[in-house]
């Protein structure tokens, strides 16, 4: 079978300038010279990133295209890019701002690319090798960036740990793979004419229905827990975030974390699709599973951040808890569900993005991530004040902001699920998430009452400087949270559009 | 003895236990790295069972690939170990504790 390469390039055309760029920018930095700072490798890494996500906008067809059974060119898969490549820049822009990447531009630059292109991947993988394969493409690049600061000793702690414990939860992964190849005897998850994996006979007879065809699927909901900092896999995240440049902090808490929400998007509607007994019995088990996951994940992140002074650990227990949030959507296995999952990533890029630089911009300024670096910080520097009380308050999931309107869509979709299936436990899901918000609030207020309700007495003196980049920048990630809270349903109604197709094969459950 | 699917899956089992044990026991960094060597080739005996039962070469390439991303790693995760060597002087993985809370 010759694969049809126009096709192929015309809808993943962002992908392959991505990896053609990795080699080209060690060649520039080869010609540039090292005197340079490797001003050509920034120069070529940017404009590979740019050029990508200008592609992705403008080229990629999201028709449900499956090319060369391994890549889905769909909606999902062109928002999930989309978000994983604008990270990248922003995650670009900051290291260059906040000097992280001067161990080696040329090398962060690769690994950061290489990371990009992984999250790409995983986000149109329809085929179990791929989504393993570029699972581990952006893994690997994210266990180089972590470690990327040589002079401190936490970078090294927190690659080690990144590292180890991701090489765990993907083997646990890919053993579980392993088995729902031979349950299904193929590794594709959906297949053009639409058969359902959960369905298809393999050498050990039909797949669903049998007890170690669960297990394999949990062990696969390991590997992609882990990419998501889900519980009980959230481990090594506020470690990683706090040991990490601030730069790939934020770049992991949005490209790593949306491209694993891709992934569990793609893979759940996969092992869920299917009307016969055996497949809504496992559907119905898998809804509980990821239910309590959800569960789980929220109310861990939310009590463990509330005792945080670290700004970084404090936004990787609240990136910890949001996962949670995030899970719901997946739980009720519908394609509203899947809307609500794909509106709330967008407006949490937004908002985490945001906060992330901003912590990023104090650290830089006054050489701490504690909350009490940010004392006073609402007198003197008024723009940096507002902007990160609007991503505290989107955070916390208060109105007018678009966090709000997010957390409502994914709570809705749980009690009407609840509701359609008489099901107690999805009802009582729904309370229990809407008590972590009010948890959840115990913390975010905490910036704002550094910022606001500080004793002007002890405040710093001098001003706090805030270039007009930062700003520019900090200005733009702030705004569409509130744009996304005033026009929404013209953002549904796009939302909805790209999660058409997932969950739409899923029979009913208990 | 004929050798079945079962003996495939059967070692497959016996090396993701292995492994699991050896990931959960070793507080080496680079004992942890051999147990998650055993997982990968767990799941890599697996693919390439099925494959040989059921037809069809996916799943060997499917291992094949496993087998490089598993060298990658492997790389990777060396180069962090050393990195934490030279300031640390031992890789335990229970000693890593400057990050905690």
């Amino acid at each position: 079978m010759v694969p049809d390469l126009g096709n192929l390039l015309g809808r993943f055309g962002a992908e392959t300038v991505l990896a053609l760029a990795i080699p080209a920018i060690l060649l520039a930095d080869l010609v540039g010279g090292r005197g340079r700072r490797g001003a050509n490798a920034t120069a070529v890494g940017l404009l590979a990133l740019v050029a990508a996500l200008l592609l992705v906008l403008f080229q990629g067809a999201a028709d449900g295209a499956i090319l060369t059974k391994l890549l889905v060119a769909d909606g999902l898969a062109k928002v999930f890019r989309v978000l994983a490549i604008g990270t990248g820049i922003v995650a670009a822009l900051a290291a260059l701002r906040w000097g992280d990447a001067e161990r080696g531009r040329a090398e962060f630059f690769v690994c950061l690319l290489g990371a990009v292109l992984g999250a790409c991947l995983t986000a149109a993988a329809n085929d179990l090798a791929m989504l393993y394969i570029a699972i581990e493409t952006l893994s690997i690049g994210g266990y180089l960036l972590a470690g990327f600061r040589k002079a401190r000793v936490e970078g090294s702690e927190a690659a080690l740990k990144y590292v180890i414990f991701g090489a765990v939860s993907s083997g646990a992964m890919l053993y579980g793979m392993s088995l729902l190849y031979g349950f299904a005897g193929t590794a594709t998850l959906t297949t053009p004419a639409g058969a359902s994996f959960a369905s298809l006979e393999g050498a050990s007879g039909a797949a669903a229905g049998q007890p170690a065809f669960l297990v394999a699927v949990v062990l696969v909901f390991a590997g992609l827990a882990y990419k998501v900092a889900a519980a009980p896999f959230q481990f090594w995240c506020p470690d990683v975030y706090e040991g990490a440049p601030t730069s790939v902090a934020a770049f992991l808490a949005v490209a790593s974390k949306g491209a694993g929400f891709a992934a569990i998007l793609r893979f759940v509607g996969a092992v869920t699709a299917g009307t016969t007994p055996d497949v809504t019995a496992t559907a119905g088990d898998v809804r509980v599973i990821l239910l309590v996951m959800a569960l789980l994940t929220m109310t861990v992140g939310n009590v463990a951040a509330l005792r945080q002074n670290n700004a970084k650990r404090l936004l990787a227990y609240s990136a910890i808890a949001h996962a949670g949030y995030l899970l719901l959507g997946v739980a009720v296995t519908t394609a509203e569900g899947a809307t609500a999952v794909v509106f709330y990533m967008a407006v949490y890029l937004f908002m985490t993005l945001g906060a992330f630089y901003m912590v990023g911009v104090v650290e830089k300024e006054t050489g701490r991530a504690d909350i009490d670096a940010f004392e006073g910080l609402g007198f003197r520097a008024p723009v940096l004040g507002v902007c990160m009380a609007v991503a505290l308050v989107g955070l916390t999931g208060l109105p007018p902001t678009a966090g709000f309107v997010g957390k409502y869509f994914l709570l809705q979709q749980v009690f009407e699920y609840g509701g359609a299936h008489d099901s107690m436990l999805f009802f009582w899901g729904g309370v229990i998430a809407l008590l972590n918000t009010v948890v959840s609030l115990g913390y975010y207020t905490r910036f704002l009452k550094a910022m606001y309700l500080c004793d002007l007495e002890r405040m710093p003196k001098g001003p706090f400087r805030f270039a007009g980049v930062d700003k520019g920048l900090v200005v733009a990630l702030t705004v569409p949270v509130l744009v996304f809270g005033v026009a929404v349903a013209g953002l549904y109604d796009v939302a909805s559009e790209l999660a058409r197709g997932i969950f739409v094969a899923v029979g009913g459950g208990r | 003895m004929n050798v079945g699917l079962y003996h495939y899956l059967l070692l497959g089992a016996i090396l993701f236990a292995t492994g699991v044990a050896a990931v959960v026991t070793r507080r080496n960094a680079i004992g942890v790295l051999i147990g998650v060597e055993l997982i990968l080739n767990a799941a890599n005996v697996n693919l390439v069972g099925f494959s040989r039962f059921s037809g069809g070469l996916d799943a060997q390439v499917f291992a094949l690939f496993v087998i490089v991303l598993a060298a990658a790693e492997a790389a990777v995760a060396l180069a962090i170990i050393l990195q934490l060597f030279d300031k640390r002087t031992d890789v335990d993985v229970d000693r890593a504790s400057s990050l905690r809370g």
